[in-house]
């Protein structure tokens, strides 16, 4: 299994028939988006860990994809130190690294939230909704689409070269950085190759940019996506407005 | 009017030296399964993509002589248009799909023709249980194997209901199993639509049997253009780098052997009865 | 020698790939592995240079047990061809390109000349030298990658299917190859669901893989006169040869093929209304 297929399987969506997965994606990235501004705004520990565990609850009861999002975490462990240590050393005060640190892992389930249980098909669709030109949310599209692609030739790629004497885990960091050299020139000429032969496809598939298009599916909002997002804006907006102070002081002490 | 006209035909790419078209004209029918055949750099692709249209609109050059497909000039119309006489299915299918599930690919195609919601759905669903496919709508691309993609983007193509395949060199990667399949669906198709079939192949001996036509090309030019029986029959003794089927091959060597047989088997079976 | 000895090869929690894989091959063999797409071919090909590792059972390479040796150590002694040349080359040129495989393995300066020289020539491709390696036809990019396989001289050459996409003259070059390389003593393994191409060959060993397992394991006569049934079983078609056989022994001739020009002769009796020998 190669690294890009690691990485991907970490980072990107795999498909699940839970009620997160079937949500509508415009709700799902309304939410994602709010929760990445609402960090800015709110600077108490205890609030922002009310809204994590809200976050938490979700992924385990209405996704199952909690695992994945725990091990997403796990994979940005040295930026989590970073920022811990940083903090720490700039303030000595607990309550004002900690703030920090859970405001940036808020952010990052916020992103995972929409990225997690969105599958491409429907990311373009998003695109589409929020009237982006469709040579963008296809580009985007075919992005995605090859992401598996890329992953498996890189993989052949890596096999051709150490079966031809590629040692990648040997010598000093200049040596095996380049010896990325044989791994990914092979892997540019393919994609654009490849992006060559998709654009002819394109044309043969009867591709008029221009022409009005009537899509095949669109989105469509239900009872369960009004009632999920307003249940959520209540608990975020919650959060916000609350004075909490009185337990911070009773914390401090 | 025949199905493809293409008279006077020379092509050589922007920024070459050599022509790899000299002045080919050769025509089509309606209903017609030809194959085109000849060894690498011969020019098939190069033939293809004028017909579609790839030439000369994506591909520059220097083009002379005329194509009509389905009675348009195949140099002046845009090439979205053409695609709706011509489906040109890719060697490789996975860069032939678009989307990233089945259905919505198949979709693809028709989504700026005009149609309604409710047409695409049933031309979807009529080309899904024409390939065999139902069970594959909802499936994401990459959990196809190859002889599934292949099909996939054939039902992309056949949705806009063309009325010539052209394929090209889809020998190359399938498997024996989804090769006989695609031959099956591709007689189908001939028999019940009266699609006109291009197969544009060095592997000779895999699909002369379903052949009416068969066009040898050699160096951008046409060399020879006739019946199975008569073109192996004048290939005898003549090197040109296609897969002939190994029976013809038998037949071409008790032939220098002395041996003549009126109708050239083209199978184990003719082969046999010519024994008896 | 390689070695398959009780073999099973699954990825994770998966279905297995590879069951009970038991063979021994000898040096200087032609081995021929045939079986459809995904009947793990390719998974047992690169269980010879190392590029797996079975999850039950050994593999050894002259004594060298792949679990143990390093992928370096057993790509000395054998040279994987892969069924995607393009998806290796990255350099400016040809000559390059081989080079880089010499490097590898610490061939010295002059030797690299030589060698490189060596192969280029034996496969037509000295006049491309400095050429990229990416203006080669699909033909070419194959001879470049088989030439690669055998600069740094290794005992084992194994390919996968190295028929695919390739013309008549392309084939009739890689047959001219491969007889070659036997000539060279090297001994060969290659994967393929080719059968006209394998019948082509001088006759070699042949395994059936069917769904991970081996269905035959024997000589190409005995398999493509006798037990066509097995490709059947593993989705191959039986070359038209084989079914000619089955056909006219139906019919009460009983015939057995050798080769090629075995067939030829045999036919050329049958017409003349002459007897079948064996």
């Amino acid at each position: 299994m190669s690294v890009i297929s690691k990485l991907s399987k970490v980072f990107l969506f795999e498909e699940k028939d839970t009620l997160l997965f079937r949500l509508d994606p415009r709700i799902k990235l309304l939410k994602s988006i709010i929760l990445m501004v609402i960090v800015f705004f709110i600077q108490d520990p205890i609030k922002i860990g009310i809204l994590m565990i809200t976050l938490l609850v979700e992924f385990k009861i209405l996704g199952k994809v909690l695992f994945k999002v725990l091990r997403s975490i796990l994979y940005l462990a040295p930026i989590l130190i970073l920022i811990i240590v940083a903090n720490y050393l700039a303030t000595y005060d607990i309550i004002d690294t900690l703030s920090p640190l859970l405001r940036f892992l808020l952010f990052v389930m916020a992103v995972d939230l929409f990225f997690f249980t969105t599958s491409p098909d429907d990311f373009s669709l998003t695109l589409e909704a929020l009237r982006l030109p469709i040579t963008i949310s296809l580009s985007f599209s075919l992005a995605l689409r090859f992401i598996p692609t890329l992953s498996m030739e890189l993989n052949d790629i890596i096999e051709a070269q150490i079966s031809r004497g590629l040692q990648l885990d040997k010598g000093n960091i200049l040596t095996r950085i380049r010896n990325y050299i044989p791994l990914l020139i092979p892997l540019i000429v393919l994609s654009i190759k490849r992006s060559i032969e998709v654009a002819e496809a394109l044309e043969i598939r009867g591709l008029r940019p221009g022409v009005k298009r009537t899509p095949y599916k669109t989105l469509v909002l239900s009872g369960v996506d009004y009632a999920y997002i307003i249940i959520s804006l209540i608990i975020i907006i919650a959060m916000y407005i609350l004075e909490l102070k009185p337990l911070i002081s009773l914390a401090k002490l | 009017m025949h199905l493809i006209e293409v008279k006077n035909l020379s092509f050589k790419y922007q920024g070459t030296n050599k022509f790899v078209l000299k002045n080919i004209s050769l025509s089509v029918r309606n209903g017609e399964i030809v194959i085109l055949a000849g060894p690498s750099g011969c020019g098939k692709t190069t033939l293809a993509r004028t017909l579609t249209g790839l030439i000369p609109q994506f591909y520059k050059g220097e083009y002379s002589g005329n194509v009509l497909v389905c009675g348009y000039d195949a140099a002046k119309t845009p090439i979205s248009d053409l695609a709706s006489c011509i489906g040109y299915l890719f060697q490789n299918p996975d860069n032939q799909i678009i989307m990233d599930t089945v259905e919505r690919d198949i979709a693809f195609s028709l989504e700026y023709r005009g149609f309604t919601r409710e047409e695409m759905r049933n031309r979807i669903t009529k080309i899904l249980k024409t390939l065999g496919i139902e069970h594959l709508a909802n499936r994401k691309i990459d959990t196809l194997s190859g002889g599934e993609k292949q099909l996939v983007a054939l039902a992309g193509v056949l949705v806009m209901e063309p009325k010539m395949l052209l394929l090209d060199e889809v020998s190359a990667y399938l498997s024996p199993r989804s090769l006989k399949r695609l031959i099956s669906i591709i007689k189908l198709l001939n028999k019940e639509y009266g699609t006109s079939i291009m197969l544009i192949d060095h592997r000779l001996d895999l699909f002369v049997k379903v052949a009416d036509r068969v066009i040898i090309m050699y160096d951008g030019v046409i060399y020879q253009d006739g019946d199975p029986q008569t073109i192996f029959k004048n290939l005898i003794n003549k090197k040109l780098g296609i897969n002939i089927p190994t029976i013809v091959k038998i037949y071409e060597r008790l032939y220098l052997r002395g041996i003549r047989i009126d109708k050239i088997p083209l199978d184990h079976i003719e082969l046999a009865d010519i024994i008896n | 020698m390689i070695i398959f000895d009780n073999v099973w090869f699954k990825y994770g929690d998966g279905d297995y790939i590879l069951k009970n894989i038991n063979i021994t091959i000898k040096e200087g063999e032609i081995t021929c592995i045939l079986g459809d797409n995904g009947a793990g071919k390719t998974t047992l090909l690169k269980h010879i240079n190392g590029l797996l590792k079975p999850t039950e059972g050994e593999v050894y390479v002259d004594e060298l047990n792949t679990k143990e040796a390093s992928i370096s150590n057993l790509a000395k002694k054998v040279a994987l061809v892969f069924q995607y040349p393009e998806r290796m080359f990255f350099t400016e040129s040809v000559w390059k390109e081989v080079e880089f495989a010499l490097a590898n393995f610490g061939f010295e300066e002059d030797i690299r000349v030589h060698q490189i020289r060596k192969v280029l020539n034996m496969f037509w491709l000295w006049e491309y030298k400095d050429r990229s390696p990416f203006t080669l036809s699909g033909g070419e990019q194959r001879r470049l990658a088989i030439a690669i396989a055998l600069a740094w001289d290794p005992k084992y050459v194994v390919l996968d299917e190295p028929t695919a996409g390739q013309d008549g003259f392309q084939r009739e070059i890689l047959i001219d190859i491969i007889r070659n390389m036997v000539y060279r003593e090297k001994t060969i393994i290659l994967a393929t669901h080719d059968i006209e191409f394998v019948f082509e060959l001088p006759e070699c060993r042949i395994i059936v893989l069917n769904k991970g397992e081996i269905i035959y394991d024997g000589s190409s006569v005995e398999l493509f006169n006798n037990y066509p049934e097995l490709l059947i079983e593993a989705g191959l078609e039986p070359p038209s040869l084989s079914k000619l056989i089955q056909t006219l022994r139906k019919e009460g001739k009983y015939v057995v093929f050798k080769n090629y020009d075995d067939a030829i002769d045999k036919i050329h009796n049958l017409i003349r209304g002459g007897e079948c020998n064996k």
